[in-house]
């Protein structure tokens, strides 16, 4: 169980939201928590439909590999959700060092609102790809320096979630799992570039921003819907997980204001 | 592909339906809590946001404690 924060006030969210003006504003809680409400639906519908579109590329339009036959259409997920497991990470660095270095409460919520679906796609992608594996390499584990790195990464989120879980001081473990996460930002480039650093039973990069990929466009195709739809998957979920946040920390922030006696 | 090639347990139909199934379930699992939080929370809000007087009593009625008739 959390200790209530001791700055929880609604006279403070809705100094807050008059304190700022353009973008800065929706630092306030009072302000950023309609605006996720009204993002959300338009987030997970657009999710959906990305996501149906790349389950029919994917599975139904493009056609079976030369050389792997079917079980290539895993990487469609795997890629998306390995993409994602790094991105999400470095987005919630991102938030704990605004958090450090701004002292903004909503960053630090952003922050752990982040964590449980960077855990999951991170496991996604140690799953999918042992499913690949298996056909593929012969083998569903190999200690591969990218494949431990990731691995690596799931036990940062997961030491994420549980340092915050561990003590009941809101800000203590805010500050410590934000600690925590710069620390373990070097991991993300050693993932990325492990392929290229150590010889690697992991293939290197299929795409690159530099070079043309070198699959067929209908599977790069599959593979970016694939990307987008998580992409809108996690924007959405985190959103609602950071309203639950909000209104757990911040309630002032959450209710409507009440008209004032005459 | 077909769907008798995906939903076969012969060739590669059983890693792909691992891999596509257990992400579609965690992700559906994920959005179900998050819904069902999201309901508890409103179901928990809405009392407290009602300001209108109970609709038993007409608005003309004063109430018990003033001590009118």
């Amino acid at each position: 169980m959390q200790k209530p924060p001791v700055f929880d006030s609604g006279s403070i969210a809705r100094a807050d939201a008059s304190a700022g003006y353009g973008w800065m504003r929706y630092a306030s809680a009072a302000l950023f928590y309609p605006l996720a409400g009204r993002l959300i639906p338009w987030l997970a519908l657009a999710a959906a439909l990305f996501g149906a579109a790349g389950l029919v590329v994917g599975l139904v339009i493009a056609p079976p590999d030369s050389q792997q036959g079917e079980v290539y259409r895993i990487l469609f997920i795997h890629v998306a959700a390995a993409w994602m497991s790094m991105f999400l990470y470095l987005v919630m660095a991102a938030y704990a060092t605004l958090g450090l270095v701004y002292n903004t409460r909503l960053s630090f919520m952003m922050m752990r609102a982040l964590a449980p679906t960077g855990a999951l796609f991170t496991f996604l992608t140690l799953w999918t790809g042992a499913l690949w594996g298996k056909p593929t390499w012969g083998a569903w584990w190999v200690w591969d320096a990218r494949l431990t790195s990731e691995l690596i990464l799931l036990f940062l989120y997961l030491g994420f979630i549980a340092l915050q879980a561990a003590t009941d001081d809101v800000r203590r473990a805010d500050r410590g799992g934000a600690i925590l996460l710069l620390a373990g930002v070097v991991n993300v480039p050693i993932i990325y570039f492990s392929v290229q650093w150590w010889s690697t039973l992991h293939q290197g990069a299929s795409i690159s921003l530099t070079t043309a990929p070198s699959m067929a466009r209908i599977m790069v195709a599959a593979m970016l819907l694939m990307v987008a739809a998580f992409w809108l998957y996690s924007a959405a979920v985190a959103l609602a997980r950071v309203r639950g946040l909000i209104a757990q920390r911040e309630p002032g922030a959450v209710r409507p204001s009440r008209p004032e006696a005459p | 592909m077909s769907w008798d090639a995906l939903f076969s347990l012969q060739g590669h139909g059983p890693y792909l339906l691992g891999a596509y199934g257990v992400t579609a379930a965690l992700m559906a699992l994920e959005v179900f809590s998050l819904w069902r939080r999201a309901r508890k929370r409103s179901g928990m809000r809405t009392p407290r946001q009602q300001f209108s007087p109970p609709p038993s009593r007409g608005l003309s009625d004063p109430p018990a404690s003033s001590g009118r008739p």
